[in-house]
């Protein structure tokens, strides 16, 4: 399959602090990426600089995206312009503050698709009117009249996709599109925004600090810590056989049934503003040896589309017994 | 909405008649007896006689409540009282300033919104850019400068060195002109701040960032959407001006000798003409409870959410 959007060598800050550091990954057309990551690691960050967004702070300091055959890091404002909407949609976690809450939810949809191509405004409302049935929201009429806070958190969030893919863009990023709803919506979303792909192909790049989401949703995973990415595989492969400590430590983190409370992670993270070497998970980690002090950051792969920064354990993920907690 | 204005008129009643309780208590709480204040503003010599005449011609003898009683139906039935100084009505010399006062604040709010939505919003686009400084810089100078001096400086150059408007304004529709920018001056500096902080606040906001995403044109998003949304305060902002306005701005009708409100309520203090400083003031009040009224509802037009909640 074709790659859709490749994201090199990427660091992004703000200000003099660097938060996303030598990222890199890709994501073919149709192809789900989840990206995990406990909170304040540079998710959203990393989004930003994907949407090149002006007024965010976001500085871009190394590195190329490719999204098709353009390099997003050299448009110009008109070109980012363009792009987003047409071809590059964004879901942001919190769905009533991305509506202007003054204006009824039907001009927002007709500016968003008047801004990108010339049409009647009964032909958009058509349209729009067809994509929100599509969502499963029957009672379009009514919500394209409705003022955001005249609608319910789930109702919005619905709304904001369906806002985000009145172009129908090749890739969706979204950014903890479910984390600001209650359980039972939290799940009709997920489903929607899986059913994107289905109906329209899309591509999705979901991020979330819940590894139930994107264990149900995705197809490759990349686990965030600190501004990079210490392991990225094929899902199945990230949750069978994790080889990062982090990963583990997250995929314990899942709630079951059983009762247990989940174990966290000791600690907390490294402040982005001091510098460090070494592994900057190595403060937290139960694993920690001498070298992970040393070394810098590297990859190592463990299987065919998959790999790891921890090197301890990256050869041995087999021999897990060895490490593994004495509890 | 119909109801809500009509609860709203309705306390206006109590606020009214409060008002004009304390207006009409205001001859007895100042110095001296009303009839020797009436005779002494005429240049009558006073003697006893003619006081206690007077004090008979005016009422005065009867008990407070009854007084304002008369005075308050006299008050509505349109007689406001005769002026001390020169026996003209009251509400006739309200009506022959008003007008003025009325076309000096139109004309000079008109320019002031003209000139500091614009140059407002370009200063919040331009946020620490050049021309945001510049812009910045000028309006600081504006707000600083005192009124009257503002004033003579306009006299000097235009009307004395340039001799291309009259120095005295006299209600004329040329005079209009520098009377007009005196105050437009000050009031667009003040606004331009204003419309520059309350843009910049509303462009900080993450309906901004979600419509930016969505690509939606940077014309639509600040016109449809920041514009509107900053409405509400921009109103308010209008209204308190409108409110002192239409008082009369003294210092600047003073030097223009514009006949408005202004004008006239300084005649009246100094001459202590107190049937027209009681016109006057309860004029104001109106004024005041009519503005607050309209910007409130203006907000509830303006914003769904206060009125369907
Ligand atoms: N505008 C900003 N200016 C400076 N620092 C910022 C800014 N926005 C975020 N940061 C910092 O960048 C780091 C990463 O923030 P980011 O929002 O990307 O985290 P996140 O992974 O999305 O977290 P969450 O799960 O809570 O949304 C944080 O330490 C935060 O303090
Ligand atoms: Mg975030």
């Amino acid at each position: 399959m074709e790659d859709l959007l490749q994201v090199k060598n990427l660091s992004v800050g703000y200000g003099g602090v660097d938060i996303v550091k030598d990222i890199s990954f890709t994501i073919k057309k149709g192809e789900i990426l989840g990206i995990v990551g406990e909170s304040g690691c540079g998710k959203s960050t990393l989004l930003k600089a994907i949407l090149q967004l002006t007024g965010t702070d976001v500085i871009t300091r190394k590195g190329c995206i490719l999204f098709g055959k353009t390099d997003i890091t050299s448009c110009s404002k008109e070109e980012l312009r363009q792009l987003r909407g047409t071809r590059l949609g964004v879901i942001f976690q919190n769905p009533g503050a991305s509506l202007n809450p003054l204006r009824k939810i039907k001009h927002q949809f007709v500016e968003a698709m008047q801004s990108h191509k010339k049409i009647h405004k009964k032909e958009a409302y058509k349209k729009i009117v067809g994509l929100l049935e599509c969502l499963n929201l029957q009672d379009g009429e009514r919500i394209l009249n409705s003022y955001p806070f005249q609608l319910s958190g789930g109702m919005n969030q619905r709304v904001a996709i369906a806002l985000a893919m009145v172009m129908e863009p090749e890739l969706i990023l979204a950014d903890e599109p479910t984390s600001a709803l209650d359980v039972t919506v939290q799940a009709q979303v997920v489903e929607e925004i899986l059913k994107l792909r289905q109906v329209f192909g899309t591509s999705i790049m979901m991020i979330t600090h819940n590894m139930g989401v994107v264990a149900k949703i995705a197809d490759k995973i990349g686990v965030m810590y600190a501004g990079r990415i210490v392991e990225y595989g094929e899902k199945k492969e990230i949750l069978r056989n994790p080889t990062h400590p982090y990963t583990k430590t997250l995929l314990q983190a899942i709630p079951k049934m059983d009762g247990k409370v989940p174990k966290g992670v000791r600690g907390e993270p490294l402040s982005f503003k001091d510098m460090h070497r070494g592994c900057s998970f190595s403060t937290r980690c139960d694993y920690s040896q001498d070298t992970c002090q040393k070394k810098e950051y590297s990859i190592t792969s463990v299987k065919k589309n998959h790999w790891t920064s921890c090197i301890p354990l990256s050869g041995v993920s087999s021999h897990e017994s060895t490490y593994s907690r004495s509890s | 909405m119909f109801q809500y204005i009509i609860k709203r008129l309705l306390q206006l009643i109590p606020i009214m008649l409060g008002v004009t309780l304390l207006t009409f208590g205001l001859m007895y709480l100042a110095p001296g007896d009303p009839a020797s204040m009436k005779l002494s503003a005429q240049g009558v010599p006073i003697s006893q006689d003619i006081i206690e005449q007077t004090r008979i011609e005016m009422g005065l003898d009867n008990p407070f409540v009854l007084q304002y009683l008369t005075w308050l139906r006299n008050f509505l039935s349109g007689d406001m009282g005769k002026s001390y100084a020169d026996h003209l009505p009251v509400a006739e010399k309200l009506m022959r300033a008003l007008p003025k006062t009325i076309m000096l604040s139109i004309s000079s709010m008109m320019v002031t919104l003209l000139v500091s939505i614009p140059i407002g919003i370009l200063a919040a686009v331009k946020h620490n850019k050049a021309s945001d400084y510049l812009i910045r810089c000028m309006t600081f100078i504006g707000v600083a400068m005192p009124n009257f001096f503002l004033s003579l400086l306009l006299i000097y150059f235009f009307a004395l060195k340039l001799n291309w408007l009259p120095v005295l304004a006299e209600g004329s529709l040329k005079g209009l002109i520098l009377p007009t920018v005196a105050l437009s001056i000050a009031m667009s500096s003040r606004y331009i701040r204003q419309v520059r902080a309350v843009v910049l606040e509303e462009l900080n906001k993450e309906y901004v960032v979600g419509a930016r995403a969505r690509g939606v044109k940077e014309r639509i998003i600040l016109y449809k959407n920041v514009l509107y949304n900053t409405m509400v305060t921009i109103i308010t902002l209008i209204g308190l001006s409108i409110g002192s306005l239409l008082g009369g701005t003294v210092i600047v009708e003073t030097i223009f000798i514009w006949p408005g409100l202004g004008k006239l309520v300084m005649d009246a203090i100094g001459a202590r003409d107190y049937p027209v400083i009681q016109g006057f003031v309860v004029w104001m009040t109106f004024i005041y409870v009519m503005v607050n009224l309209i910007v409130d509802i203006s907000y509830r037009l303006l914003d769904p959410r206060t009125y369907s909640s």
